[in-house]
């Protein structure tokens, strides 16, 4: 899911570069200094899943996690994917930093997506409705980054029409991986730390 | 309480799980037989020869059979008199020890099993790492004689390769190096984001 260096023209990557910076500002100012700890341990837990590879036929694909960074930091899964995304750039060459924006954007966007969608079901006090939000958010955010993924890549060139189409087909059983992780580790965070997912509103 | 403390264990050991033991200036021990020559060269993570280390060679009981410096290409060799499982200690001082066991296996069949020799054979010490010469005449070749040669070249032939697969090991090894010192950017980063926005907030 990484783009790497050149294969994106310039006016994608610009796109992808300012709606990057506004997310990451947004979700910057939405981030709570309590939450800071919980949004780090969440950025290096997206930085690891990406070594976690799945062999899917000839090639591989990685777990995400962008789902659980969405459901779990809202707006500030951008910061966090950002942080993230520069050191996996920085130390095992994955995606490059001219596309930083555009990968950050992509895989942001489906979290921030998920946070609103599926947030109110893992907050709510039954005991199925997080397990069902949890799965849900997990898919969901995979196939839309995979989705992003594709529209960046025939966006910058009609050529490209193969590979993000294979992007996308790839990334579905990712995404059946990704939706019961996430609702594995949804329930597991319900029944040990249940204040996780306690909604704190924007102070300033 | 108990489960705030379970967690945080749980936490923990996942971190801790994956990671190696991480030396500033790892010394590395190489060990390979050449007939019944037992070389050995020890190098530093950076690849620089570990030179004048101690290199002390152990019989399965602990009785210490050799002990001997490397020459300045960090290389030493010798033979032992029986066959048996033998322990490699180097000690390339200020604490970078290293060890190595060098299985039976390895040494040729012809050797007697440790204990049936009684040890008076003292170890030959060859410094350096030149092949001897045998001076055999080449058309008159017993059977053991020619096993010894095809045993050298193969050893000879195959030792880029066992170099290979140790670095390739290493490789490995610096995966997790990278994946802890990711993990704590991260938590860094946050951590300092947290105490400037700290700061700046009660200046105001």
């Amino acid at each position: 899911m990484h783009i790497s260096e050149g294969v994106l023209n310039w006016q994608i990557l610009s796109v992808g570069g300012c709606l990057s910076t506004a997310g990451v500002a947004l979700g910057l100012k939405k981030l709570k200094n309590e939450e800071i700890p919980k949004t780090a341990v969440l950025t290096s837990a997206f930085f690891v899943a990406s070594l976690i590879h799945i062999p899917i036929g000839m090639t591989s694909a990685h777990l995400v996690l962008n789902g659980l960074l969405g459901i779990l930091l809202g707006w500030a899964a951008f910061p966090a994917i950002l942080i993230a995304l520069i050191l996996q750039a920085l130390l095992f060459q994955f995606g490059g930093f001219t596309s930083l924006g555009v990968n950050t954007f992509n895989m942001a966007l489906p979290s921030v997506l998920c946070f609103y969608l599926f947030g109110w079901l893992v907050r709510s006090e039954s005991k199925v409705l997080p397990l069902v939000g949890g799965t849900l958010s997990g898919a969901l955010s995979v196939l839309l980054s995979a989705l992003l993924v594709a529209l960046s890549l025939y966006l910058s060139s009609s050529e490209m029409k193969t590979p993000a189409f294979a992007v996308v087909l790839t990334h579905i059983p990712v995404a059946a991986v990704e939706a019961v992780i996430t609702a594995l580790i949804v329930s597991f965070l319900k029944s040990v730390k249940p204040q996780t997912f306690m909604r704190r509103e924007v102070n300033d | 309480m108990i489960k705030k403390i379970v967690f945080a264990s749980l936490l923990l050991l996942l971190l801790l799980l994956p990671c190696p033991l991480i030396f500033a200036h790892k010394v590395n021990l190489y060990v390979y037989t050449e007939g019944e020559r037992i070389c050995v060269r020890a190098y530093f993570r950076s690849g620089v020869p570990a030179k004048d280390s101690i290199v002390e060679a152990f019989a399965p009981d602990g009785k210490k059979i050799v002990s001997l410096r490397t020459n300045e290409e960090g290389e030493c060799s010798f033979t032992v008199p029986f066959r048996a499982d033998i322990l490699i200690k180097l000690s390339a001082g200020e604490g970078h020890i290293s060890e190595y066991v060098l299985k039976k296996e390895e040494l040729p069949p012809s050797l007697p099993p440790y204990g049936e020799t009684a040890m008076p054979t003292e170890p030959t010490v060859v410094k350096g790492n030149q092949l001897k010469e045998s001076p055999k005449e080449t058309n008159s070749l017993g059977l053991q004689e020619f096993e010894q040669i095809v045993e050298r070249v193969v050893e000879r032939k195959t030792e880029p390769l066992k170099k290979m697969l140790l670095e390739i090991k290493e490789k490995e090894s610096a995966l997790f190096e990278k994946i802890i010192a990711g993990i704590g950017l991260i938590v860094g980063l946050f951590g300092i984001y947290l105490f400037v926005k700290v700061k700046l907030n009660k200046e105001k």
